[in-house]
């Protein structure tokens, strides 16, 4: 077995891009020191007391859970809460929220769920009238329930599992569709937009790769749900995927060198200035336009199916 | 004893000793995208498996 370049343990990772060996303790301190100076250098819990954690049940989620439980624990002025999304994707969906409930059970967390058929459309009706791109409807209705619920539930910030690989294609495709207001966006940090009505989002393990995140989990005994969305393979972000990991493998660092580049940018990116957020006409919700993204696609939803909608419209 | 993908048992298997590398490329999967179990012990891809090592295969990235 290959050793720890730290310690004489047997290795578990080789990260390329420090031509470094780990072994499982060495690289849960590294995972573990890295997302608490992202939390600390980017203020993430700066004066806020109440952290809601979106937890899927996947890998990201709960290793992000796990950590920040292990950080905040002897921290009493701050408190941990659970919301899980159900977004009604039969044999996928539930095999996740099964392992986000045993696992906040383990840990003591508070622990939410709220479904697309009280808020939204399930994406299993979406999909029987075959209606596009099922990663559309399901980001734009999931981001809206989190934030509606982050409000109920008195959430200061939203911690959201994004690491590494998602920053760097959601870059890379933000750069493909010409979006620099969704590059401004998607900050460690909070977002463009410094509305009450809009509860922070912050992630921090932006800057940890999902593969030490997987070994970080498996070492810790971490149960996650490790299964493929049936809507997954529609998605663009599979050839950017694709495009990144093999450029990471010819190229190691490229991931970093992609949110650097991306962190850089952020400071020159077009700020809140001019943008105005009022409410949706339809359901009171924070928009910058008169009807918001899920309004206007639960409307097309309901002229194409005629009537399916969500259980609670407000 | 054969190579299990998220599980599922793949029809290829290896006849000698195998460097984990070796056996990623063999399959077409990058290293960045998998992470490695023999005899349920997480290891990197310069370590080997043989034909009666257990070789659990995990996809980092699930999609969705």
């Amino acid at each position: 077995m290959v050793k720890c370049s730290f310690c004489s343990n047997d290795a578990i990772l080789f990260q390329s891009y420090s031509q470094k060996f780990f072994c499982g303790k060495h690289l849960s301190d590294l995972t573990e020191k890295r997302v608490g100076s992202n939390m600390r250098k980017h203020g993430m819990i700066r004066n806020r007391s109440r952290i809601g954690v979106a937890i899927s049940g996947g890998k990201d989620s709960l290793a992000m859970l796990y950590i920040m439980h292990a950080l905040l624990k002897k921290d009493r002025s701050r408190k941990l809460i659970a919301i899980t999304i159900d977004e009604g994707i039969r044999g996928y969906r539930d095999a996740g929220i099964k392992c986000a409930k045993a696992f906040c059970k383990t840990l003591g967390i508070e622990h939410h769920v709220y479904s697309f058929k009280d808020f939204a459309v399930p994406m299993d009706t979406i999909m029987k009238k075959k209606h596009g791109d099922p990663c559309s409807y399901c980001g734009v209705f999931r981001r809206w329930i989190l934030n509606k619920a982050s409000r109920k539930l008195k959430l200061d910030a939203l911690a959201i599992g994004h690491n590494l690989d998602d920053v760097a294609q959601t870059f890379q495709m933000n750069i493909m569709r010409n979006e620099p207001l969704r590059i401004a966006r998607f900050t460690p940090n909070g977002g463009l937009v410094d509305c009450d009505d809009f509860v922070p989002r912050i992630r921090p393990l932006f800057s940890v790769p999902e593969r030490e995140i997987v070994a970080y989990a498996l070492h810790n005994k971490i149960e996650f749900h490790n299964a493929e969305c049936p809507y997954a393979h529609m998605a663009l972000r599979n050839p950017i995927r694709d495009f990144i990991n093999s450029m990471e493998e010819k190229y190691p660092g490229t991931k970093f060198r992609m949110l650097n580049t991306y962190l850089s940018l952020l400071e020159k990116l077009p700020h809140q200035e001019g943008l105005e957020i009022s409410e949706c006409e339809e359901c009171g919700e924070p928009s910058s336009v008169k009807t918001c993204k899920r309004c206007e696609m639960l409307a097309k939803l309901k002229r194409d199916t005629r009537g399916v909608g969500p259980r609670k419209l407000k | 004893m054969g190579i299990l993908l998220d599980g599922e048992k793949l029809k290829k298997g290896i006849r000698k000793k195998t460097k984990i590398a070796d056996l990623l490329a063999s399959l077409e999967m990058s290293r960045e995208t998998v992470i490695v179990k023999v005899n349920n012990r997480i290891v990197t891809e310069f370590d080997s498996a043989g034909p009666a090592d257990k070789i659990d295969i995990i996809r980092v990235s699930t999609g969705g």
